[in-house]
């Protein structure tokens, strides 16, 4: 059983957010957070689910260049630019392309990371650094490795969109396993979702982007042989 | 000079500002779409409104959805449940292994924001004479529909009966306010009406030149419109005389 922890109130503003887009065919994207915890059996130690509360600036820019169809404006991070900071905390402000997944069939899916690998897909850390609009990292993040104070990070699975008829609602799940096979406890405070997008400049074409870091209500501790899931929901409710 | 009304009704502007309010605080961005519609004779503009634009479509719903959430496209039709584009051709895309939107430009030379021509197919800003994306205008009354694909009667390039002398779009003008904290795009086209008679206005579209996904080739993209705005009243063109339409579509951040 999965608790459903999001605060009543901001949950409702959530419920009315997407009651109006429906109304005003505003499209407002939703998205939420499950974290569980397992066993070295599979059973299950901890689960809930919440909002996610955190696009960020890039998010923020990413969308306003893909809807208005325009390339960067400015060269700094911050307001009144429309700009993009790689998880390295370089800035991408070339004047070109914009900022988009096209879907090569050659190229990864923005959130589709390989095993291992720690700077695409759904990242896990240990920072508790409250939630910053203009965030580009997770604030410590957790390495992946079987040494002390690390996680073997999983692939992730290529995910296809389901239309909720009901709802009238599209949604997707992108998740993540990671395996703590490090020796002792770990304790995860923080997640993040980091996409491989275009950012403007052809010759570098890709750049690793945080979009969200959702800091956890409280410390969750994934035991010794424990697995970790995280997993992100993104919805859009369509004006049926 | 005619003052620019904003004919937005009271109590539908109050659920925008809402929706957006709680946007900003929510920190879920929620796109804000003006429309303005002006009219020009002999130099005096005798006609101006501004209104929100009401009519996202589906093909913009699957845009961003497939953008945001990182979901190729599903399904073959154009409906409820799939994730799919309609040009304004007609043909729907659908390949399943690729996104909407755009992710890259045309070449090393050329920008997302420079005028494009059936060639290249990118952006909102095309040259003149372009009458398959940017900015479109229509004669046509029908109600909106989320799955409109096209204006439902478009006024032409030309000079002939009907037609309009479609101009080059304007580059995007890209402005921040740090009162409201919006960061707004106006995207400007003008129309001339050479036809030699009068013409009533009654749709706008907005077409983009977006990659959908589903080509094999990502040289160019393909032309969809992402929304199809009906003026609440005909607006005439006087023959000689000059329509300009702006798109706003803004952003307001946290």
């Amino acid at each position: 059983m999965i608790a459903y922890i999001e605060n009543p109130i901001t949950e409702q503003k959530y419920q009315r957010l997407s009651e109006l887009g429906k109304d005003l065919k505003v499209p407002s994207m939703g998205a939420f957070l499950t974290v569980e915890v397992f066993d070295d059996q599979g059973r299950p130690l901890y689960a809930h689910k919440q909002r996610s509360h955190s696009w960020n600036r890039n998010a923020y820019n990413w969308f306003l260049c893909q809807v208005a169809l325009v390339t960067r404006h400015n060269t700094f991070f911050g307001d009144g630019a429309l700009t993009v900071k790689d998880i390295s905390g370089t800035i991408h402000a070339d004047y070109a392309g914009t900022i988009g997944w096209n879907g090569r069939l050659d190229t990864a899916f923005p959130y589709l990371a390989a095993a291992g690998q720690t700077n695409q897909g759904i990242l896990v850390g240990s920072g508790t650094s409250p939630e910053d609009f203009d965030g580009h990292a997770l604030g410590s993040l957790i390495g992946n490795g079987t040494g002390a104070g690390t996680l073997t990070y999983q692939a992730g699975n290529k995910q296809t969109a389901v239309w909720n008829s009901s709802t009238d609602t599209f949604s997707i799940e992108w998740l993540r396993y990671f395996n703590n096979n490090s020796g002792g406890a770990i304790d995860v405070n923080e997640v993040a979702l980091v996409g491989r997008l275009h950012c403007f400049a052809s010759s570098v074409w890709y750049q690793n982007v945080m979009f969200c870091r959702d800091v956890l209500a409280s410390t969750i501790t994934v035991p010794d042989t424990g697995q970790l899931k995280v997993t992100y929901i993104i919805e859009l409710a369509y004006p049926e | 000079m005619t003052d620019m009304s904003y004919t937005e009704k009271p109590e539908t502007e109050e659920l925008y500002r809402e929706m957006e309010r709680l946007g900003q605080e929510l920190k879920v961005p929620v796109p804000s779409s003006f429309l303005k519609v002006e009219v020009f004779k002999d130099g005096h503009n005798i006609y101006a409104h501004k209104q929100r634009s009401h009519s996202w479509n589906r093909n913009a719903y699957n845009w961003f959805f497939s953008q945001f959430g990182s979901a190729s496209a599903l399904g073959t039709t154009f409906e409820a449940g799939a994730l799919t584009i309609k040009e304004t051709s007609g043909t729907i895309r659908n390949d399943n292994s690729r996104g909407i939107g755009i992710g890259t430009r045309r070449t090393t030379a050329r920008c997302i924001e420079d005028v494009n021509d059936t060639t290249d197919n990118f952006g909102y800003r095309v040259t003149a004479g372009t009458d398959d994306f940017s900015i479109l205008v229509g004669i046509s009354n029908t109600p909106e529909d989320f799955n409109h694909y096209s204006l439902q009667s478009q006024a032409t390039h030309g000079s002939g009966s009907g037609q309009l002398d479609h101009a080059q779009t304007e580059p995007p003008v890209k402005s921040w306010d740090g009162t409201t904290r919006m960061f707004a795009v106006d995207w400007v086209r003008f129309f001339n009406n050479n036809s030699a008679g009068d013409i009533d206005i009654n749709e706008v579209a907005l077409v983009g030149g977006i990659y959908a996904p589903f080509y094999t080739s990502y040289d160019y993209g393909r032309m969809v419109m992402v929304c199809r705005d009906v003026l609440a009243s005909p607006v005439t063109l006087p023959d000689t005389g000059q329509l300009k339409v702006t798109y706003t579509i803004g952003l307001v951040f946290p």
